[in-house]
């Protein structure tokens, strides 16, 4: 059968990054680590559904995100918790704070819950934004696959004073999910290491490879580097991310 | 801060407010990069996607078609980078804490709500980040080395 993941007359993806997208793709649908299958897909649809939600779009334009009450256009198989949060993140990730963290936990969502679900919504935001940016079609949902979540819990977790713990430098290396070195951003997902892995496959054929990401001679194609980091610093000053 | 120790490195004088604000200077140091700015908003900026093809087609001139889909790339990646640092309040590294610490006034970068998630610099730290920042190219440049070694 013919690959047609990305695929477009008109513009050619690398193979390195379309293999990094499809594999993100396809996990999508498999059972993770503490959701299952229909429930990854079910959030992946969320994310769809968000950007176009009226009530994200109400609050967006208003001045607290608490300021409008309202209820976001959900296909219902997921908790009102988890919907809350997939919206938020989706459409106004300026506005992301800890009550909404502290929430989520209070409505019964783990933290563990928390990073996968992070790892599906970036997953979809990701590639969805790749696919606007270069004009190609959106990708069509996997289907779920059966089974269930696997639980997996990695030893050497701790608090760098972040809401959820971090895979300490040396544990991450012992899971093969880093070298020697590994700035907070690359652990970020690392208590649920699976997330972390396809997020860290992605960003080498996305971005940099990120065990060589202080060498600034590196660019990406015919961008320097400066220049890479000009679209990266553009992003998110408009994200409003401080980090 | 990649940005201005990358500048440093390479010589070229980088006004960082040209990427954090957007401004459209025609004498930037790097070149293309009010296209680069350019190309960021309308890819993020969902509700304005009225000037992409344009934009793409300028990249395709300034660089080359392979440019778009590298552009696109960058900017997926931060769209999700972005999220999941904010997402988990997320502190910068101590050493990036300490050399970035005037760009939090300079930028005004206290305005993010998630600037929350990293502590301010006390005298002697800010002290110790003017130093460091002398001599980050070559610290950037040692970092580098031992990390492919």
């Amino acid at each position: 059968m013919t690959n047609t993941f990305l695929t477009d007359p008109e513009i050619s993806v690398r193979n390195d990054l379309r293999a990094a997208y499809q594999k993100a793709w396809t996990v999508l649908a498999e059972p993770g680590t503490w959701w299952t299958g229909r429930e990854r897909i079910a959030i992946a649809s969320e994310v769809r559904l968000a950007e176009h939600c009226s009530f994200c779009k109400e609050r967006k334009a208003a001045l607290s995100p608490f300021a409008v009450k309202g209820q976001h256009q959900s296909d219902g198989i997921l908790s009102a918790a988890a919907v809350e949060l997939i919206h938020r993140i989706t459409t106004d990730p300026q506005r992301i704070a800890k009550s909404m963290f502290e929430q989520a936990l209070e409505a019964g969502i783990t933290r563990q819950q928390y990073v996968e679900l992070l790892g599906v919504v970036t997953t979809v935001v990701g590639v969805d934004t790749f696919c606007k940016a270069t004009g190609l079609a959106l990708q069509k949902l996997p289907e779920p696959l059966p089974g269930q979540p696997s639980g997996y819990e990695p030893q050497g977790l701790e608090d760098i004073g972040a809401w959820v713990p971090l895979l300490s430098v040396k544990a991450g290396e012992r899971e093969g999910l880093w070298g020697k070195f590994a700035p907070n951003i690359v652990r970020a997902l690392s208590s649920v290491p699976r997330e972390a892995e396809l997020l860290l496959e992605a960003a080498q054929a996305e971005y940099l490879d990120i065990n060589n990401a202080t060498d600034m001679t590196l660019g990406r194609g015919k961008m320097s580097r400066l220049q890479v980091e000009i679209l990266a610093t553009r992003v998110s000053s408009l994200n409003e991310c401080f980090y | 801060m990649q940005l201005r120790v990358g500048g440093k490195i390479t010589g070229q004088e980088v006004n960082l407010s040209d990427a954090v604000d957007g401004t459209d200077d025609p004498n930037a140091a790097v070149p293309h990069s009010a296209l680069l700015c350019r190309f960021a908003e309308a890819a993020v900026m969902s509700g304005d996607k009225s000037d992409l093809p344009n934009i793409r087609n300028q990249i395709v001139t300034a660089f080359d078609l392979a440019a778009v889909v590298d552009c696109a790339g960058i900017v997926a990646h931060y769209e999700k980078m972005d999220r999941i640092a904010d997402s988990i309040g997320l502190p910068l590294d101590a050493p990036m804490r300490i050399m970035a610490g005037d760009l939090r006034e300079e930028l005004n970068l206290s305005r993010f709500a998630s600037a929350e998630n990293t502590a301010g610099l006390g005298i002697g730290m800010r002290l110790l980040g003017s130093f460091l920042r002398r001599i980050a190219p070559m610290l950037m440049k040692f970092v580098s080395r031992k990390g492919k070694n």
